[in-house]
């Protein structure tokens, strides 16, 4: 906390003194403070705050929040995947090259796959 | 003109034609799948489909009964093949690939050995005599019985049944892809001084050559899919399995054919993170369909109809 002074007082030369003691004074404003030791405060007691912890419903509410965030952003949660439409890019191009090195009779295709050799 | 010399002139013109009626026609497909392997032939074809041309200079030659031959492309990047009996050699800028031919029927060698496996799936018809590469050549053409597969129009040299020209054309008589003989020439003599000069400028074919590539496998020791509803006329002609790069799994690749047209059906376990793909696309004259099940992607190709594909990426049970 800061201490303030008005000018008057310092031209009156009333100068307000640094409080002495200070940590000390505070030390034994918060040994003074009551400790809480336990998780759950009966509700009967006159010198603690109380609060209150119900288990249920916070675990009702994680649920919903998995199934939305599963839904929303598509996580996986058994083993069926969904399939995408098949595009031209899509195709590997290994996978048509092997087809060719197998069967072609254009020599243009047979040429672009085989093992190589030393 | 006595009547006798008068039937002998008609007889003498209408012979040829007989002569193609009285036989089995399937017969000139044999004659013309034994001539692809036997003539010694050079020449260049031009290759076409949907998305590029190509120009390739074609020696083969029958040497001791086995088949020699090198294919080397005019245009675009110097590649070329050289097979020597059932191993292929592919140099490239990459290298020197190997491959081990087993259904690959580069053109001109388009027609399988077992033409009974073509009656089930193709109608057989004669078409124009045409002039190619300065030879005369029979069309024949082999039209789908159904809608499961193209057409293939392949002109036949009439006097040595070497295919010359290749068209294949989809249900709506579009053409697909088409392969034809520019210049030819025959009976040229190949001995051994012909894998000299041409093979070992290259390959050294008493070399043992260790492939770099160890992660091609065709032995599967346990199927752990079936197939159901085929589409007709199509057998299972090759498996080949695959480890995936940087995993402890394998990929596999079922090859089927109706004796010209492939379809690979490939089944691929998918990583995690990775989205499957479900549909049908078309890249150039080839047809592709993805399916998902039960963890794999399973995506079949092929130069057949759409329909064909889809049915073969639904064909697997697990």
């Amino acid at each position: 906390m800061s201490e303030y002074q008005m000018i008057s007082d310092v031209l009156k030369k009333n100068k307000v003194l640094p409080k002495n003691n200070l940590t000390d004074k505070i030390m034994s404003a918060i040994d003074e403070e009551p400790t809480q030791m336990g998780g759950i405060i009966k509700t009967n007691s006159s010198n603690t705050a109380v609060l209150s912890f119900e288990i249920w419903p916070v675990l009702g509410s994680l649920a919903v929040l998995v199934v939305i965030a599963s839904t929303a952003f598509n996580i996986e949660v058994n083993s069926v995947s969904t399939s995408q439409f098949l595009a031209i890019e899509d195709i590997p191009k290994e996978i048509i090259n092997a087809h060719h090195a197998a069967t072609a009779n254009n020599m243009n295709y047979f040429i672009q796959v085989g093992d190589s050799a030393k | 003109m006595t009547l006798f010399k008068k039937l002998l002139t008609l007889l003498l013109l209408f012979s040829p034609l007989a002569a193609i009626s009285m036989d089995d026609p399937w017969d000139i497909l044999e004659d013309s799948a034994n001539a692809s392997h036997a003539l010694n032939y050079e020449g260049v074809f031009h290759s076409q489909s949907s998305a590029e041309t190509n120009s390739t200079h074609v020696i083969h030659a029958n040497i001791d009964n086995k088949e020699y031959c090198s294919l080397k492309m005019l245009d675009g990047d110097p590649n070329e093949v050289f097979c020597a009996g059932d191993l292929v050699y592919v140099i490239s800028q990459d290298g020197l690939l190997i491959k081990k031919r087993k259904n690959q029927f580069l053109f001109p060698s388009v027609l399988p050995s077992d033409i009974n496996h073509l009656k089930k799936n193709y109608q057989l018809s004669f078409g124009e005599k045409n002039r190619i590469a300065d030879r005369m050549a029979q069309l024949i053409v082999l039209r789908a019985k159904d809608n499961l597969r193209f057409n293939y129009h392949i002109w036949i040299d009439e006097k040595n049944f070497l295919p010359l020209k290749l068209v294949v054309t989809d249900n709506k008589n579009k053409t697909i892809e088409q392969s034809t003989f520019t210049t030819i020439a025959f009976n040229k003599e190949f001995n051994k001084e012909f894998k000299k000069d041409i093979f070992e400028k290259n390959i050294n074919l008493s070399k043992l050559y260790a492939t770099k590539n160890k992660f091609v496998e065709n032995y599967v020791s346990n199927k752990f899919w079936n197939l159901k509803d085929l589409p007709a006329g199509f057998k299972e002609v090759d498996l080949i399995s695959r480890r995936v790069n940087g995993l402890n799994l394998l990929d596999y690749q079922l090859i089927f054919s109706d004796g010209l047209a492939y379809v690979s059906l490939f089944i691929r376990p998918i990583p995690k993170g990775t989205e499957p793909k479900e549909g049908t696309v078309t890249i150039g004259s080839t047809n592709i369909s993805a399916k998902y099940l039960d963890g794999y992607q399973i995506m079949s190709v092929g130069m057949v109809p759409p329909e064909t594909v889809n049915t073969f990426s639904g064909s697997i049970e697990f």
